[in-house]
């Protein structure tokens, strides 16, 4: 049997999958496999890295996704971290950015987490490291009226988290924006910003995916100026599935596609895999595969994952 | 002859050169990837076969020979990730390696740091004083046993050294270079206790086999250095000998030495491995010479980190006349002499507030990671090529033949953040002055190597190598008023064009004091047997190794060396002997005639001494089998003028002495005809350097292909 690895391996080369790989987020749902608090086991890289690649076997996932979420940033940022029902959330606006954001805090625990994940899952399962990104970061930061504008405040220390990141030596490098990149015309500030992060991943042979959601009815003008290898499509700014033309506008550009699945809903998920299914056939396998519409929560539904890993399992050209 | 790969890790860029029969070399170049040298390597290969237009298993599937010069060992040793080692040593010379000898606290320190006494620290040891245990034992200077070598002894000082930890051992005892007997009995002992099939053995390093020199403290050092690196190197080459299996390469990795040869990966010693990239340099410009028939050269190459200078002389690459430092440790290896500054299109420009503000630049790199601020990668600081850039010098959109897009405004701001506001300057001013300062430390740091060690620069041809080799030359060449100056068009990739001409070789040594020439007698020595057997007892060893990489005797070329000195001496000579072997006294003689030579040729001949005798310290037999490499081709030269195909859109570039910007001509290199004159000022890009012609210098690309740089005008004073 193919490993999963394997599969990811043939989407990066663009050669053809025997069927498209299944790369979820899990950490929310990595607690629950645990029985165990985020907040408890988010101090300790080894317990956590060891939650994520148990989660990962348990539910015969084919990737590891080794997340840097929005709060490690923010908090490397200045802004106050509360913990609130075992989620981190901001609670105060940004001070002082960290000059050595790798090196303190929880960021350091999250990429020695990552470190250990990759290691290990690197023979068998694809490694995904994905982060939120500058854009998005910036907006939650600075508010809406003054992300933009300071992008560049936050420039170092992104570089400096996305090398260490790198250095962790994921197979992609996934970055998560929302509405203040997708509902914007894609300018010089942010294909600034993504240039440098695209070649700082490129010196570690490493592609880099962007995972969209929160658009309009249409993908922000310019955002091929990217030049992202791949894109990830999650929900629309409506909460809808993302249309079919979309989808097929950007499965031709760069390495492909990945889309989401939503992991609670076992109806939408499978209109989304017969979406997918679709368009995985159309590119006679090439450039295609199935992860999460976000990071999967501790309430969904174990069935409903077990059951999406059996069908695409089933999927053949 | 079939194909092969030759690189060259530097620390900005890993350099490939593949040649294949007798057709045109390729070359390409890659950033190096600190975090893991095999990406960038493989990266490199992808690149070659891309070239080929083959597949990676066709391409490596039909590779004759994969040639590697690494810093893998250099790595280890400036991120000290070797493992704990522990020195068995005898007993009351547990301190040897901790006092040092003479100055070798600042051994590898920089000039500048060597000069604040009251600051400067003693390099943190390799081993630590808890890791050393003495063992009682004796071998007189003649190698007799003096006070025998206890089972007991040396079971309790591994007992000690296994509960603190050790992962291997380094076995260094006195006199053992004149009889190795103690140091092989703790290694069967340690064998013994800790066989191979067990998951807990520990390997053991002699410094009777690493280096059976004399002098304790580098023949200690030595070894534990070569252990130190050992296991790192290992682990690494057999990774990237298995990613390269895995890419179809069928044939052992061949590593280059620092000796100027190189052996298959299981026949290296990691401590020869060591700075190989400079000296695989210098023996390409070595054998570069040959071609165009100089005998005296100044090897130079710019790259993004270092600036390497080398000196062939009379034909010959010299060794190190003194110790080769590997780090911060003195060696007694019999390494080719290649110094090194940090000077490269990297070094980093800062202004000096403890200097009165003044503008330096290096000898710090931005390296590969992140780069110059134009590479885009998140640097900030700015590099000599980040000044290039500004003065317009380099083509943003034409970097590594258009692999990397530059980008200027990152470059102008960095500058004008770090040097010019600082200096109440703008920022071409700054770029100038960035470019003006590190010409002048490489303009007088080759005067150094090469004037003051007695040669006479206006005899020698210049090679400018590295991939700023060309944009830097017309900078520095004046301090050294040489006539050529020559840059190949390997230059770029000049350490991997050298490893390419590299021989099969290495060099086996030891230590045996004889007095050949007897003053108060007047007479040669009668003993021949002594240096026939030694002779013959190295010839045997290098006959057995090579044996063992497939090769026959016969196939098997000897080369002798001397290291010699008057009896009451300290400095030695080291000579090429006239004689394998010695059968009478005027064999002798000529031997002791030919050390007056060379002795005279430094010291003069009024330092010559034969009152105290003349002595044989070492012999040095290099063992080397031809290997075939591309020889160059002269091309029929076609007229001055250079083709219109050739001239590029040309742009603005910054001209001191012609007072600032000016438009300038651009021409495309591969373009140019053999015997195609340009007169400065020009730009003239290759696919992977741009040379920079200033005002007052003229080119012309040879029949080799090279450029050659002449300075016809006034030499500017930038």
């Amino acid at each position: 049997m193919t490993s999963g690895r394997e599969l990811f391996s043939c989407f990066l080369r663009g050669t053809a999958l025997e069927r498209p790989a299944f790369v979820p987020l899990v950490r929310g749902l990595a607690a629950r496999v645990g029985g165990v608090k985020a907040e408890a086991f988010t101090q300790d890289p080894t317990a956590w890295a060891n939650l994520l690649i148990k989660t990962a076997e348990l539910f015969n996932l084919d990737g590891v996704v080794a997340g840097l979420d929005f709060t490690l940033l923010a908090e490397a940022c200045g802004c106050p971290v509360q913990w609130q029902d075992d989620r981190p959330v901001i609670a105060g606006p940004a001070s002082l950015v960290c000059q050595e954001p790798e090196q303190a805090g929880r960021l350091k625990v999250a990429l020695e987490k990552a470190r250990q994940v990759f290691e290990i899952s690197r023979s068998s399962r694809a490694c995904v490291a994905a982060l939120t990104g500058p854009v998005s970061l910036a907006r939650e930061v600075f508010g809406q009226q003054e992300g933009l504008a300071r992008l560049g405040e936050i420039k170092p220390l992104v570089v400096r988290v996305t090398e260490a990141f790198c250095a962790t030596r994921p197979d992609v490098l996934i970055f998560l924006e929302g509405s203040a990149l997708a509902q914007e015309e894609i300018g010089m500030p942010q294909r600034k910003i993504y240039n440098t992060l695209r070649n700082l991943a490129a010196h570690y042979d490493i592609p880099v995916g962007m995972f969209l959601r929160n658009y309009g009815d249409d993908l922000p003008p310019g955002l091929e100026k990217l030049k992202m290898d791949f894109h990830v499509l999650g929900l629309s700014q409506d909460g809808g599935l993302p249309p079919r033309k979309t989808l097929e506008r950007l499965s031709g550009q760069g390495l492909g596609l990945g889309i989401g699945l939503p992991m609670d809903d076992l109806e939408a998920a499978k209109e989304m895999m017969g979406l997918g299914i679709d368009l995985y056939r159309a590119q006679s396998g090439r450039g295609f595969f199935f992860t999460s519409l976000g990071p999967a929560t501790r309430e969904a539904n174990l069935d409903t994952v077990h059951q999406l890993v059996k069908e695409i399992s089933r999927v053949r050209l | 002859m079939g194909m092969t790969v030759n690189i060259d890790i530097g620390g900005t860029f890993t350099d490939f050169y593949a040649t294949e029969g007798e057709g045109k070399g390729l070359i390409t170049k890659s950033p190096t990837t600190h975090y893991d040298l095999s990406v960038g390597f493989m990266k490199g290969i992808k690149s070659l076969a891309r070239g080929y237009g083959r597949s990676m298993d066709e391409f490596l599937g039909g590779t004759d020979a994969v040639r590697y010069s690494t810093t893998l060992g250099t790595n280890a040793l400036i991120e000290r990730n070797g493992p704990k080692l522990g020195l068995i040593t005898t007993a009351g010379h547990e301190d040897a390696i901790f006092l040092g000898r003479g100055r070798s606290w600042a051994d590898g320190g920089d000039s500048q740091g060597n000069k604040d006494l009251a600051r400067i620290n003693k390099a943190v040891p390799l081993i630590s004083r808890n890791m050393v245990v003495g063992v009682r034992e004796r071998m007189d200077s003649f190698g007799n046993p003096v006070c025998p070598l206890q089972r007991e002894d040396i079971l309790e000082a591994l007992q000690e050294l296994v509960d603190k930890g050790a992962m291997g051992f380094v076995v260094c005892l006195l006199w053992s270079f004149a009889n190795p007997a103690h140091e092989r009995m703790v290694k069967q002992v340690i064998e013994d206790e800790y066989p191979e099939d067990y998951l807990g053995s520990l390997p053991v390093f002699l410094s009777s086999d690493v280096s059976p020199k004399s002098g304790e403290y580098t023949r200690f050092i030595t070894t534990i250095v070569n252990a130190y690196i050992h296991g790192v190197m290992a682990d690494e080459l057999t990774k990237l000998g298995n990613e390269l299996r895995d890419g179809g390469y069928q044939r052992p990795l061949m590593l280059v030495h620092n000796t100027g040869g190189m052996k298959k990966v299981s026949r290296t010693r990691a401590v020869l491995t060591h700075n190989a990239g400079p000296v695989a340099g210098l023996h390409g410009a070595l054998t570069l010479g040959r071609h165009y028939g100089h005998q005296n050269i100044i090897f130079t190459d710019m790259g993004g980190t270092s600036f390497d200078i080398g000196v062939v002389s009379g034909g010959r690459l010299q060794t190190y006349d003194f110790i080769p430092v590997i780090d911060r440790w003195r060696t007694n290896i019999p390494a080719i002499e290649v110094k090194s500054i940090g000077a490269g299109g990297g070094s980093i420009a800062w202004v000096n507030e403890l200097l009165g503000n003044s503008l330096e630049v290096g000898p710090q790199s931005a390296g590969s990671m992140p780069g110059p601020a134009c590479y885009d990668l998140g640097g900030a600081e700015p590099t000599v090529t980040d000044a290039d850039l500004v003065l317009g010098y380099l083509n943003p959109e034409n970097y590594l033949g258009g692999e990397m897009l530059l980008d200027e405004d990152l470059s102008k701001e960095a500058i004008k953040s770090r040097v010019a506001d600082p200096l109440g300057i703008d920022v071409v001013e700054a770029a100038r002055r960035i470019r003006a300062v590190v010409d002048a430390r490489m303009g007088q740091a080759v005067f150094n190597e090469v004037a003051l060690k007695g040669h006479d620069p206006r005899e020698f041809v210049l090679f400018a190598c590295g991939g700023a080799g060309a944009t830097h030359a017309c900078g520095f060449a004046p301090y050294l008023q040489v006539d050529k100056v020559v840059v190949s068009g390997h230059s770029p990739v000049f350490g991997a064009y050298g490893a390419s001409t590299v021989n099969i070789q290495q060099v086996w040594d030891k230590s045996h004091t004889m007095k050949i020439f007897h003053y108060a007698e007047q007479c040669y020595s009668q003993d021949f047997d002594a240096f026939n057997s030694v002779v013959e007892e190295l010839k045997e060893l290098a006959t057995a190794d090579l044996r063992l990489e497939g090769y026959s005797p016969e196939q098997i070329g000897f080369r002798l060396e001397l290291d010699m000195r008057y009896g009451m001496q300290y400095n030695l000579t080291k000579i090429i002997s006239p004689h394998m072997s010695v059968s009478g006294p005027d064999d002798y003689q000529a031997i002791c005639d030919h050390f007056t030579e060379e002795y005279s040729a430094i010291y003069t001949p009024e330092a010559t001494f034969p009152m105290g005798g003349i002595n044989v310290e070492c012999f040095y037999l290099t063992a080397f089998v031809q290997t075939e490499y591309l020889q160059l081709q002269p091309q029929q030269e076609q007229g001055d003028a250079p083709p219109e195909a050739a001239r590029r859109e040309s742009r603005q570039a910054y001209w001191p002495s012609l007072g600032g910007f000016k438009q300038t001509q651009v021409f495309d290199f591969d373009l140019l005809q053999p015997g195609n004159r340009i007169q400065g000022p020009a730009l003239i890009e290759a696919p992977e350097t741009t040379y920079v012609l200033e005002p007052g210098w003229n080119f012309v690309k040879d029949g080799f292909g090279s450029g050659v740089l002449r300075l016809t005008g006034a030499p500017e004073q930038g």
